[in-house]
Formats: C-alpha cells, structure tokens, sequence
C-alpha cells in the first residue's frame, strides 16, 4: 500500500516525493476537501498524510477519518516551522481516558 | 428516587430478571474495560518515544532539505524526486480488540537504496534523502500508534460512561424497585393473615 500527502506547503511535498510519497499541494478548503475525497477514492492508500494547517483546516474531515473502520490512517506531520502540538499529543488521549496522568 | 411500577408478583420477576442481566452486563463491561485498558498500557511507552521524536526527525529533515536545494536547487531536487519509485511497501493488518479495529502497521525501513542519478548530485542531496528516509519510517510508526491509541482512548471511554450509567443508575433503580415490590407483597400478605385472623375469632 502506499501513502497520500496533502500539503500546504511545497517543501513538505518535494522532502517527501524524495522517498517516494506522492501528494498534493493545496491551501482553499474546497480544494483540501477536493484532494481528500479523490485520496479516498484512489486504489491502495494505506495512510493519509497532513500537514498540520491541512488538518486544522478540516477537523470533521480528519474526526471521520480517524474514527472510520477501514482504511485510510490519517497522519499528521510537523511543517517546515515545527509543530504546534503539544509535546504529549498522543499520551494526553491516554490521559483523557484513564482519567490518570501518567509520568 | 421514587418508585413507579406496579407492585405485582409478575412485575417482581421481571425486575428481578432484569437486574440480573444488568449485572451481568456490568460484569462484562468491567472486563472489556480492563482488557482495553491494558491494551494501552502497552503502547506508551512507544507512544512517548515517537512523539518525542517526531519534531526532532522533522526539522532536521527540513534543514537538510534546505541545504540541499541551497546546494543543488529546489527545481533539482524535484526532478530528483521525480526519478525516486513511489513507496508502495506500506502493509496495514487490520486487527480487532473487543470490537475496535486497530491497525498494524509494518514498519517502513530506514535503510537507503539509491534511486536517482549522481550525475549532478551531490552530498547534501543525499543527506536530505536519508533523513527524510528516516521521517519516513517514523512516519509509519506514528500511523499506527497514534490510531491505536485514539481508538483505544474513545472507545475505553464510551465504556467507561456505560460502566458508570449501569452501576450507579440503573442497579441501584432495579434493586430499589425490587426492595418496593417485596416490601408491599409482604405487607399485602400479613393483610390478608390479620384479616383471616379476626374472621376465624368472629365465627367461633
């Protein structure tokens, strides 16, 4: 299977069709929504990947994907000016479901 | 927490059964609850490691990236890009814990193959490719630990909420209304006994 990239920015699309991950350029939301609907449509997309203005841009998008049963994954990745997650993105879910803060 | 129900014999049993059920059912919740809840337990530690790693590995692809096009230029290393072989090892096993699907995911290898020409290439270019390589094969890593994770998260969650809702409302309504209905039968029977009582005193 492969991955899909839809970017915001051009250097997180050349930085990765280096290593093979073909994607797209996009910035209005009907065209991110445009690009995601054709990402889901394609044949053999294993994961999904977003920049994180992408995923800002889309959050009932990236809610649906997430949740749904099937394939696609969605990822997502840190721009070229680094993330602004927070540090603990993925431990807070454990945080928020356990109840218990775990160090 | 007032009781409304009929105080019949019939109504007794079926209250009776359906707290039995409910029980039951808390029981079940209870483990699946565990079972998820350990399930998680196992993947933090390598939840934390990718997210610890996550910014690092990127920016310093970014910064390679950007040495390379200075180098090279951005139009060259696009038409690099271009001669590179999609990606297309990605494996993804769908797994089921306790009804929620989660994935595994292969993890892609950082090793590197050389896939362009290095007619008008240089170091830096290489250097760009190989950490983006690295990024790559995290990349893999943080799909299949992020998904799992908040899948995981929502669906201990949703348990959670219907641990609580049986435990704490819809336990203690069923033994209360049992407690009601047997209290008025009782009541009811020593009725009827009195009332035989001063039946059989009034005949003799």
């Amino acid at each position: 299977m492969k991955f899909f990239l839809i970017s915001d920015n051009i250097d997180t699309q050349i930085g990765l069709r280096l290593v093979g991950v073909k994607g797209v350029v996009v910035h209005e939301r009907e065209e991110i929504l445009d690009a995601v609907k054709k990402a889901r449509k394609m044949k053999d997309i294993g994961v999904i990947l977003m920049t994180e203005k992408i995923a800002d841009e889309i959050p009932e998008i990236v809610y649906e994907l997430r949740t749904s049963k099937s394939l696609p994954l969605l990822t997502i990745i840190p721009d070229r000016h680094g993330t602004k997650r927070p540090k603990d993105f993925i431990t807070r879910y454990v945080k928020e479901a356990i109840g218990v803060k775990l160090e | 927490m007032s009781v409304n129900v009929s105080p019949t014999k019939s109504k007794l049993i079926e209250t009776k059964r359906s707290l039995a059920l409910a029980r039951e059912g808390h029981t079940l919740l209870d483990k699946k609850r565990n079972v998820l809840i350990r399930e998680m337990m196992r993947l933090i530690d390598s939840a934390r490691e990718v997210q610890e790693k996550i910014d690092e590995v990127f920016s310093e692809a970014y910064e390679s990236l950007q040495k390379a096009s200075l180098s090279v230029g951005i139009e060259y290393v696009e038409e690099a890009g271009t001669a590179v072989e999609e990606e297309s090892g990605l494996s993804i096993k769908l797994r089921s814990i306790m009804g929620v699907e989660i994935p595994e995911v292969d993890e892609i290898s950082e090793e590197i193959e050389p896939s362009y020409g290095f007619v008008k290439t240089n170091a830096n270019l290489d250097r760009a490719y190989k950490s983006f390589k690295r990024a790559l094969s995290l990349i893999s890593r943080l799909a299949e630990i992020e998904t799992k994770v908040y899948r995981l998260a929502r669906e201990i969650k949703k348990t959670q909420r219907r641990v609580n809702a049986l435990e704490n409302v819809l336990i203690p309504q069923y033994e209360e209304t049992v407690k009601f209905i047997e209290s008025y039968i009782e009541e009811t029977e020593r009725d009827d006994f009195f009332r035989m009582k001063r039946l059989k005193q009034k005949q003799s």
